[in-house]
């Protein structure tokens, strides 16, 4: 049997990352990327991994045979043949402002000569954000200069054990003054806020303005014009609502740690679904269309918006949405709706939960 | 036939075994609780009514899955003996209740989670002195067992509760000096499934930074804006007395030192390390970092979950899922 190919779709690190995973476990990876407005992209990509340099505009069919569209730069379209598509929206994707994320390497590429640094992180700043800004903080002071550094956030996202990162950051001496909306003029810079812990007015002259953007949630993962709306809790890990596209959330929405972790998950998901496409459709739920009375109660309760009006009004169920979750096997007042293996499964279970209890 | 050992059957250990078998491959979890699921089978849906996104019921999925499934050997009540790499992987003993098993794994994932934080080791709590200071855990267990929550000294309907965020956590004298990461996704939403629950019941949360795992999640302040019931204080309380009722002491903005009492105090516990993990890590050839978590750079011994780190459930199913893809390709490249 060949490779199965899937294709992932993004600029970032997290697709680079899932990528190569796909490639270690025995894939054929194929990376859809659209630079869009940059010119070229500094990640480095790792042997086997082939790219296309396109946006991706559709993608019909199921896990194990999708069809997906894509478009080149030159307007050409082209079909690719994937069993299992990622989806890794990048910085280029975030909704109101595509501008990149503040980074690290900011600090690096300062003058040597700068002597006061500031760093301003509104309300909805990207979650990865926080800790940079920290990062480059502490290397600043580092400098033999001493150089005063304040950071001005609405929260101090430290998650995890970046929080002992940030505390050596307060304890070198860094500013963190916690505002939601610090108020910045350029000409000359300036920064001011009322710290709302202390409740102290802070003013601030920096040679050095370090600005994020702020960035809404969006409940449709996006890259260019493809979009798919994110999975609920019991679709599994890394899911969207499609079956057989996985998506470990967008990169200005997740920590390093988290995105590599994602891409992996979502990367083996990827190839799980490409050996053994599973098949939602064979768990849904069933309409006895000779007992439905079109009263479209199942389409009101179903959380999942899996049964919908069909011919002469009665219920259809969308196998590919249907999450088996029985609710409307409940709600229905003509008992038109059953889940196929439910009986059986119920039995099968109980022996071995109570098995497992002695 | 090639199978691997998953230590600890909790979330991540599950979501490993559920992966694995979705692949075709023979899985054996070893579990030293009675039963799989790990810490989340202690936790409550915090629906309220409709899903909040808490995860909590992921686990159960996975559990289900594992159950049925022909590939995943899952043991309970059991401990890992005797364990040593041998030529092809590793060979090892497994004690079951009934007597030991010996076991031939071509990889290993160990996924055996951390320890809440016990409150009582935090003499500013006093949550030995009143059985109305407690902790999260247990209202996670009190909703998950009988959808309801009483005042332990009373059995009666709680009418003020106050929250009490990073407890155990951001503090390197009582507890760990990291942030926990799961308690203010799981400290709100249990907030708002009280909320739902007891409609007089007046909420206080007490916390210093607003930590969401997603980014779409309201804030303290949002949440309060919206909930006349709800009151969001940006303090960490300095004390918790136990007097008649339990009295939380905080600083206001303003620096002035505040009491107030309610029915109900939450301690919002974070996680530590196990104590065991030095010596687990000794056993597999692994390390572990500064605060205790597993670490490993080895192909065939992977960590995944709240072992590895504090993460929320979410996370912990993700890095099983992944672990599962590592290890599968792992096997795959040994033939
Ligand atoms: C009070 C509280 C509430 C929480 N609420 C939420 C929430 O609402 N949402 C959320 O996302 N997260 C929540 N969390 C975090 C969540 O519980 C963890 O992220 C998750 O359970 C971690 O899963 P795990 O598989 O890594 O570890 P665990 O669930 O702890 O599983 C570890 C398993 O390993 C077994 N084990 C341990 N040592 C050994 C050994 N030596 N041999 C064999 N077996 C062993 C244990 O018996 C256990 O079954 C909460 C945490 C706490 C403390
Ligand atoms: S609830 Fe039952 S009767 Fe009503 S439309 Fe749905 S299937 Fe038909
Ligand atoms: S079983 Fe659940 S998901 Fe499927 S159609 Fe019914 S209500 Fe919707
Ligand atoms: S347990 Fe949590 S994720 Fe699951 S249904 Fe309840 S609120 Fe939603
Ligand atoms: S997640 Fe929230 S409550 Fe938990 S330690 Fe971090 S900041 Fe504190």
């Amino acid at each position: 049997m060949s490779a199965p190919t899937v294709l992932v779709v993004g600029v970032g690190s997290a697709a680079v990352e899932a990528a190569r995973e796909i490639v270690a476990q025995g894939g054929r990876a194929v990376l859809v990327r659209s630079l869009g407005s940059r010119k070229q992209c500094f990640l480095r990509i790792p042997s086997g991994i082939e790219v296309i340099e396109a946006e991706l505009v559709g993608a019909e069919g199921s896990p194990g045979s999708f069809h997906a569209r894509l478009r080149a730069p030159g307007g050409d379209d082209m079909v690719v043949d994937c069993s299992a598509v990622v989806l890794c929206p990048s910085t280029g994707d975030r909704p109101a402002g595509g501008a990149a994320s503040l980074d690290e390497r900011c600090a690096a590429e300062a003058a040597e000569s700068v002597r006061s640094v500031a760093f301003v992180l509104p309300a909805g700043s990207p979650r990865p954000s926080f800790i940079r800004a920290v990062r480059a903080a502490s290397e600043l002071r580092a400098r033999a200069a001493r150089p005063s550094v304040a950071a001005f956030a609405a929260e101090m996202t430290a998650y995890g054990t970046d929080e002992v990162v940030y505390a050596q950051a307060q304890a070198d001496g860094v500013l963190f003054v916690r505002t939601p909306e610090a108020e910045v003029s350029l000409d000359p810079p300036r920064v001011a806020a009322r710290d709302q812990t202390t409740g102290r007015e802070i003013e601030i002259f920096p040679d050095l303005l370090v600005m994020e953007r702020r960035s809404e949630h969006a409940e449709v993962l996006t890259s260019g014009s493809f979009a798919v709306a994110r999975g609920s809790p019991g679709m599994g890990a890394v899911a969207t609502v499609r079956e057989g596209i996985l998506s470990p959330g967008p990169e200005y929405e997740r920590l390093e740690a988290e995105r590599v972790t994602g891409a992996r998950a979502a990367a083996t998901r990827a190839m799980t679904l490409a050996v053994h496409p599973e098949d939602r459709a064979s768990r849904a739920a069933v309409v006895d269309r000779e007992r439905c009375a079109a009263c479209l109660t199942c389409a009101r309760v179903c959380p999942f918006s899996a049964a919908r009006p069909a011919e002469e009004g009665k219920a259809s169920i969308d196998g590919a949405l249907c999450q088996a979750c029985g609710v409307c096997v409940g709600a229905c007042p003509a008992r038109a709706l059953s889940l196929p293996s439910y009986a059986e499964v119920a039995e099968h279970e109980r022996e071995i939960i109570m098995g497992d209890r002695q | 036939m090639k199978q691997v050992l998953i230590l600890g059957g909790g979330a991540a250990g599950l979501a490993a075994a559920v992966e694995l078998s979705r692949r075709g491959i023979l899985s054996t979890v070893v579990d030293s609780a009675p039963s799989a699921g790990g810490m989340a089978a202690r936790l409550a849906c915090k629906g309220s009514p409709a899903c909040q996104h808490c995860d909590a019921c992921l686990p159960h999925d996975l559990r289900r899955e594992a159950l049925l499934s022909p590939m995943v050997n899952l043991l309970v009540s059991s401990e890992l003996g005797f364990i040593a790499r041998g030529e092809h992987g590793f060979q090892a003993t497994v004690r079951r209740p009934e007597g030991c098993e010996d076991y031939d794994f071509s990889a290993v994932i160990l996924a055996v989670g951390a320890l809440p934080f016990d409150p009582d080791k935090d003499p500013r709590l006093h949550s030995r002195d009143s059985p109305d200071i407690i902790s999260s855990l247990d209202i996670e267990r009190s909703l998950a067992e009988s959808n309801s929550l009483a005042v332990p000294s009373t059995g009666r309907v709680p009418e003020s509760m106050a929250i009490i965020q990073c407890v155990g956590s951001r503090d390197s004298r009582h507890g760990a000096p990291y942030c926990s990461k799961a308690c203010c996704k799981y400290g709100s939403k249990l907030g708002r499934r009280l909320r739902h629950l007891y409609p007089g019941l007046r909420l206080t949360f007490f916390y210093m930074d607003w930590r969401p795992v997603d980014a779409g999640e309201a804030a303290p302040e949002d949440w309060a804006a919206e909930d006349e019931m709800v009151r969001a204080v940006r303090s960490r309380p300095s004390e918790i007395l136990a007097a008649g009722r339990p009295v939380v002491r905080y600083a206001t903005e303003a620096d002035n030192l505040v009491e107030e009492s309610f029915d109900i105090v939450m301690l919002s516990v974070g996680m530590l390390p196990r104590p065991d993990n030095p010596r687990l890590a000794e056993a597999f050839g692994i390390g572990v970092d500064e605060h205790g978590f597993l670490v490993s750079e080895l192909e065939d011994v992977i960590v995944a979950g709240t072992c590895a780190g504090p993460r929320d459930l979410g996370e912990s199913i993700e890095e099983g899922t992944a672990a599962a893809g590592r290890a599968a390709a792992y096997l795959g490249a040994r033939p």
